[in-house]
């Protein structure tokens, strides 16, 4: 019984695996954050008054002052750099911990004005993945300078499979908190047609992209299925981490949630599509899209 | 340790080292769920989880006083009119430092912070909001309705606290 757990535990965490697709999610991941947050000024934050600082996380438990802004100023620098640095994989091992350690502050900073957001908590947690996996052993600058070929290896597994169990929790948590909180009430009552018709009040951080919600929500069948399905989806969504069938429904159809609740509802998970690119088998598409260019070359060699 | 088909081509201590990092995060991330506790990064997620059936919604909004004749009042939903906060957040703040003992002074702090920036960044071009005289805390009560008619004027309001400028710093 032990030996088979830990048989299982083995294949499913260090089955050995290529360098390419965990090289490939630091290079996408890393990019979109950078990409994301290169715009976004946290030192907007400390030019507010000092009357909303309410602290909460690790700056409430360790007792930390609000930052100056010069402080916020050189702390994002960083961030972005490190994001950067990770990105192109660059002395990866300490960017990737920079990013972690500096993007655990940076991120939680704007908590402590009133609100704990959740679309930034799965962020820190691939973060902190990524600050432990060797992702710069390909397509990175220091693969580049080393010039070794590297053998495969658990260590190039682990660390995609964690950020499905990352996701796959979040999702988890989110799905039993409805039925715990509200057992399946959540999606007989009438409380997917309330959600919907208080977004435009600007209730959430973001107000809807469309103003389908309130339509949508003059039609019980509409709303009582969106509630049942996203109840599905995320009290569901831990099956993609044994069921390869599972996959196929549970991650376009959480990609779809997400998307759904940015449109219609508000508030954005970006981030959370973000995570996503760690279920690309790039592998594959890289070798797909090899093996269709060669096609195109031995058709222009028959057909110049 | 038991023999398997897979050979990791990891050392033992660096598998042990990574599967008990594995299992730490599994194991407060459930214990968080299932206590339905918030240690951010590892939250619990409740975000709407809990039934509300009525069609009523409650807040505290803030409102601005237009500069102009006849000084109609709108309130400040749109997140380019409370940058970097966000109606939500602004809310939830506002909520949080009602239920401290020296509330009337941080609101009257918090009201003259919002009042400056708004000012600060409409004379910079950032948004196009009116030029406004005052900035005022309300509770307020709307009945959700699906044709959004009484988004800027909700069925019930309660002033709890205002800020007029009457400094020129503020209005430069």
């Amino acid at each position: 019984m032990i030996r088979n757990l830990w048989d299982r535990w083995i294949r499913f965490w260090f089955e050995p695996a290529e360098p390419v697709n965990l090289g490939i999610c630091r290079f996408v991941f890393f990019g979109l954050l950078f990409a994301y947050y290169s715009s976004y000024d946290f030192s907007e934050w400390a030019r507010v008054s000092t009357a909303f600082w309410i602290p909460k996380d690790f700056f409430k438990f360790f007792n930390l002052p609000m930052p100056s802004v010069r402080i916020i100023e050189w702390v994002q620098m960083l961030w972005k750099f490190s994001l950067l640095l990770s990105c192109l994989g660059l002395f990866t091992r300490l960017s990737t911990f920079l990013a972690l350690s500096v993007g655990t502050y940076i991120l939680s900073y704007p908590h402590n004005f009133g609100a704990t957001h959740h679309y930034d908590a799965m962020i820190v947690l691939v973060l902190g993945v990524m600050a432990f996996a060797s992702s710069g052993d390909a397509y990175s600058l220091d693969a580049l300078i080393r010039r070794s070929k590297n053998p495969t290896s658990g260590e190039y597994t682990w660390p995609i499979r964690a950020v499905w169990v990352i996701i796959a929790v979040i999702f988890f948590g989110a799905g039993y908190a409805k039925l715990a909180n509200s057992g399946l009430a959540w999606i007989t009552s009438n409380y997917m047609q309330v959600i919907l018709m208080q977004q435009p009040y600007h209730t959430s951080a973001h107000p809807p992209l469309l103003l389908w919600g309130v339509t949508f929500a003059q039609h019980p069948w509409i709303y009582h299925s969106f509630a049942a399905s996203a109840v599905i989806i995320e009290t569901g969504y831990p099956l993609v981490l044994f069921n390869r069938k599972a996959r196929w429904f549970f991650i376009p159809g959480a990609l779809l949630f997400v998307i759904g609740i940015r449109v219609l509802m508000g508030p954005s998970f970006e981030t959370f599509l973000f995570c996503h690119i760690f279920w690309i088998p790039w592998d594959r598409v890289i070798g797909r899209i090899t093996l269709i260019r060669q096609g195109n070359r031995e058709k222009s060699f028959v057909h110049p | 340790m038991f023999k398997t088909d897979v050979n990791p081509q990891m050392s033992v201590p660096r598998m042990g080292f990574v599967s008990a990092g594995l299992l730490f995060f599994i194991a407060i991330s459930l214990f968080e769920i299932f206590t339905e506790q918030e240690h951010w990064p590892f939250c619990s997620y409740p975000m709407y989880s809990r039934i509300r059936e009525d069609y009523g919604l409650t807040r505290l909004v803030v409102f601005g006083v237009l500069d102009e004749a006849p000084h109609v009042e709108k309130p400040l939903l749109k997140g380019k009119f409370l940058y970097p906060f966000d109606a939500a957040r602004l809310t939830k703040n506002l909520a949080q430092l009602e239920k401290f003992p020296a509330r009337d002074l941080l609101f009257q702090r918090a009201l003259k912070n919002i009042f400056k920036r708004y000012e600060k960044r409409r004379k910079k071009g950032i948004h196009d909001g009116p030029p406004l005289k005052e900035v005022k805390l309300y509770r307020v009560h709307w009945q959700l309705r699906t044709d959004l008619a009484n988004l800027e004027a909700p069925e019930e309001k309660t002033l709890l606290a205002q800020y007029q400028s009457f400094e020129e710093s503020d209005l430069q």
